[in-house]
């Protein structure tokens, strides 16, 4: 039973594949028009211009007139011919009679000495002459070679069904061909992934992550909370990993089999404490850029915040609400995945990676930066402004709020380049 | 754990689905010669869906109508010099070059076009296209000037109502001024495309020159037309001298550049105009215009011989045809003969039909563009 639903399937795919390749594209308009243009002096034409170009044609059989025009083709084969009246007279009419005199309509004739005259032609693949001849087609007036603006417009369209047979590297058989190549890759991995389904299901069946999670690696030396942040994790949909110590998780890291996406690090820890392990963690080449979140019962001194902050992603005070801590992890996850994301966009809208960057980390270092200075000010209050020596620590926080300030006044002049950079391309401005 | 029956089915339906649109995207993503091309209204800025890429000539796709519209990314770019075209319904069609990989994001800013369509269900492919476009000019004869003349141009409704009655007593109506005894194809009415190019900012000029001029952009949009109609609402005054412009005229520059103008509340003038334009007919009065044989089925003959002999072939009475002259204080004659009687369009736009002998080239001219003489 399993093998006819196999074999369905594969059919119903060799027909969807079939069907996207011939529907899945409207069909191209490439229809051409050649427009020479002549100057008309004493009866002789002189070239001025010719060329190729995409449109429709007019229906040159429904003109009449007192010259013949003749399409001919490579080895003078006449393709077309039609008639079309000589460039210069204009026939105007007037609607009033003269004087009363019974004179219906009276003529206005204008005549240019030399008019310019442009014919419009319909790209006939393998054209190569137009002649004008008198309207017996006995007298040749003007011959013109249409090679250089078929070969001016095939340097600029390659690809064209009508360039194509000038140049077989290229083109839309190319494409045609190489849309074909994919779709029959697309059946053949599909064939390839039906004989290793069962693998997959019997895998599915024994190993439900699958998918690759987003790992968190919880640091703490008190087992019951390494276990309670654990489950809580685990419950929202990443994975975790643990270490009971800033030595042990030196050394998972160390390892590097399983780097974490970010860490959850706890402060007061024995032997090792917490900003320990953060210099260590930052001082790594292959750890310095996971995101660190500090997650401690400890009160933040200023002293700490000014050593560190450019170290850490946030300062989470516990006991902490689990919508509290889901929040946090995610934006800190999501602030790295948009500078991964926007640094490509960034690159194609013409800004440079170190003012990308720039703006990156001042981003962040702003946002940090904002929530340390809340914590601080509420251990030791607010910094009064312009008063200096009034202590450390509101040195400290007065310090930092000034750099803060002057890293938003940065950031707001990055911000308005890229927002213009990424407004002008289309792209979605980044947000972290 | 128990599994429903129809679990494992599920599973390889969505196998193979996630398979076929990843395949490809993976394909996609480690290209590394790509190039992204944005699409947009060139006057809101707003992303354009369904427009139509095509890359060095080659079609490349339609962008989609769903999130992300406006965009196309192309790959397996090679490094030079490239060129895109896009078109899209409404718009003029665009051309960029861009020099790769220095530029892989190519914005492209599409322009609306100006040309509307006037065929409820479209143009037909092989219909006789016919273009209108509105004259901000006109011109008054009893004082002998141009006049800037704004009702079209500040106004497309009018304008397009204008054309439409035009069409509907001219184009539509040839059944009625044409001689029943010849007959016209079937559903003649179906010969032609209607379209009006509406660009305030750039209209035409029914005064400069006999036939008036269009503006540069115009020839740019309209590739295709056979015949290019310059409208104005009215010609002011009565003829007085020959330094009056005439208030009708047809020109060929060359096919695809045929111009003719006239003023929409003079209906049989307009039917002259487009026997000069449409059908090849000649003026069949004696004044100062330009008389050849138009062949086949002419109008005016260089001689009575060829008139009557013609007459003779097509079973009309060869006693028809005369001398083109004019009998009045002017004493006129040309060596041109006619054949179709009075009141003849070609000889009178105040009055007439048109003739036998015309009849038939109309006749020739449309049965070419629906399928056959009845």
């Amino acid at each position: 039973m399993t093998w006819k639903i196999l074999v369905c399937l594969i059919t119903c795919l060799a027909v969807l594949c079939l069907v996207t390749g011939v529907h899945a594209e409207p069909l191209p308009d490439y229809e051409k028009i050649v427009v020479i243009q002549l100057d008309y002096h004493d009866g002789a034409y002189t070239e001025v211009a010719q060329h190729v170009r995409y449109g429709q044609p007019l229906h040159l059989e429904i003109l009449s007139g007192n010259q013949k025009g003749v399409i001919l083709d490579k080895d003078l084969k006449v393709m077309k011919t039609f008639y079309f009246m000589e460039p210069g007279p204009a026939t105007g009419d007037m609607i009033e009679p003269v004087g009363g005199a019974v004179v219906p309509l009276q003529g206005y004739r204008e005549t240019s000495a030399s008019p310019e005259m442009f014919i419009t032609l319909p790209y006939l693949q393998n054209m190569q002459t137009f002649n004008i001849y008198d309207a017996q087609g006995t007298t040749l007036l003007f011959s013109i070679d249409l090679t250089p603006s078929s070969s001016a417009f095939c340097m600029d369209f390659p690809n064209d069904p009508d360039c194509i047979c000038c140049n077989p590297t290229s083109g839309p058989s190319q494409t045609g061909a190489t849309t074909a190549l994919l779709y029959l890759a697309i059946f053949a991995v599909a064939l390839a992934v039906l004989a290793i389904l069962p693998i997959a299901i019997n895998l599915r069946k024994t190993s439900p992550d699958i998918l690759k999670k987003q790992t968190i690696l919880i640091v703490d030396d008190d087992p019951g909370i390494v276990e309670l942040f654990s489950e809580l994790l685990e419950r929202q949909g990443y994975r975790s990993i643990t270490a009971l110590g800033g030595g042990e998780c030196l050394d998972i890291l160390t390892q590097k089999k399983d780097l974490p996406d970010l860490i959850l690090l706890d402060i007061m820890m024995q032997p090792m404490d917490g900003w320990e392990t953060l210099e260590h963690i930052k001082s790594g080449a292959d750890t310095k850029e996971i995101p660190v979140l500090m997650l401690t019962g400890k009160q933040l001194t200023a002293a700490e915040a000014k050593q560190y902050h450019i170290c850490i992603e946030d300062y989470i005070m516990k006991p902490v609400d689990k919508n509290q801590l889901y929040a946090a992890i995610e934006h800190s996850l999501n602030r790295k995945q948009n500078i991964y994301r926007n640094i490509v966009l960034a690159k194609k809208a013409g800004i440079d990676q170190d003012t990308y960057c720039e703006y990156a980390n001042l981003s962040k270092r702003v946002d940090v930066n904002k929530k340390l200075i809340g914590l601080l000010q509420k251990s030791y209050g607010m910094p009064e402004p312009g008063k200096h020596g009034t202590g450390d620590a509101l040195d400290i926080i007065e310090q930092m709020i000034m750099n803060t300030r002057s890293h938003e006044d940065r950031l707001e002049h990055l911000q308005r380049e890229i927002f213009s950079a990424f407004t002008a391309k289309g792209y979605p401005v980044p947000i972290w | 754990m128990i599994r429903s029956p129809g679990a494992g089915k599920i599973i390889i339906a969505v196998v193979l689905l996630i398979v076929i649109s990843v395949t490809p995207l993976a394909a996609a993503a480690n290209n590394d010669n790509s190039l992204s091309v944005v699409i947009k209204d060139g006057k809101t800025g707003e992303p354009l869906n369904g427009a139509v890429m095509y890359l060095d000539g080659g079609f490349k796709g339609t962008t989609p109508a769903q999130e992300g519209a406006g965009a196309l990314q192309l790959y397996d770019i090679k490094p030079g010099t490239h060129t895109l075209r896009i078109t899209g319904t409404g718009y003029r069609d665009s051309i960029v070059k861009f020099e790769f990989p220095s530029e892989n994001n190519v914005d492209v800013m599409m322009m609306k076009g100006s040309l509307f369509s006037l065929n409820n269900n479209g143009p037909s492919a092989g219909g006789i296209n016919v273009i209108f476009i509105p004259s901000a000019t006109t011109f008054s004869c009893s004082e002998n000037k141009k006049m800037s003349d704004p009702t079209y141009i500040t106004n497309q409704s009018r304008f397009k109502e204008d054309v439409v009655q035009v069409i509907n007593r001219t184009y539509l109506n040839l059944d009625r001024i044409t001689t029943s005894s010849v007959g016209l194809p079937d559903n003649y009415q179906n010969s032609f495309n209607f379209y009006y190019y509406y660009n305030p900012a750039e209209p035409a000029d029914a005064f400069s020159g006999c036939a008036g001029t269009v503006p540069a952009a115009y020839w740019d949009e309209v590739t295709f037309g056979d015949i290019t109609v310059i409208l104005y609402p009215t010609y002011y005054g009565r003829y007085t001298n020959a330094s009056c412009q005439p208030a009708g005229c047809y020109k060929s520059q060359g096919p695809g550049r045929r111009l003719m103008k006239a003023p929409s509340d003079k209906e049989l003038l307009f039917v002259h105009e487009t026997g000069h334009a449409v059908f090849g007919l000649v003026d069949t009065y004696c004044g100062n215009t330009y008389y050849y044989q138009n062949s086949p089925y002419p109008n005016v003959w260089t001689s009575p011989d060829s008139c009557m002999a013609d007459a003779q072939a097509d079973n009309r009475d060869p006693a028809g045809c005369r001398q083109i002259e004019q009998k009045s204080s002017d004493s006129c004659s040309r060596q041109f003969w006619r054949y179709d009687p009075d009141p003849d369009i070609m000889a009178n736009a105040n009055s007439g039909t048109f003739g036998t002998a015309a009849t038939q080239r109309i006749r020739n001219i449309l049965a070419q563009t629906t399928g056959g003489l009845p």
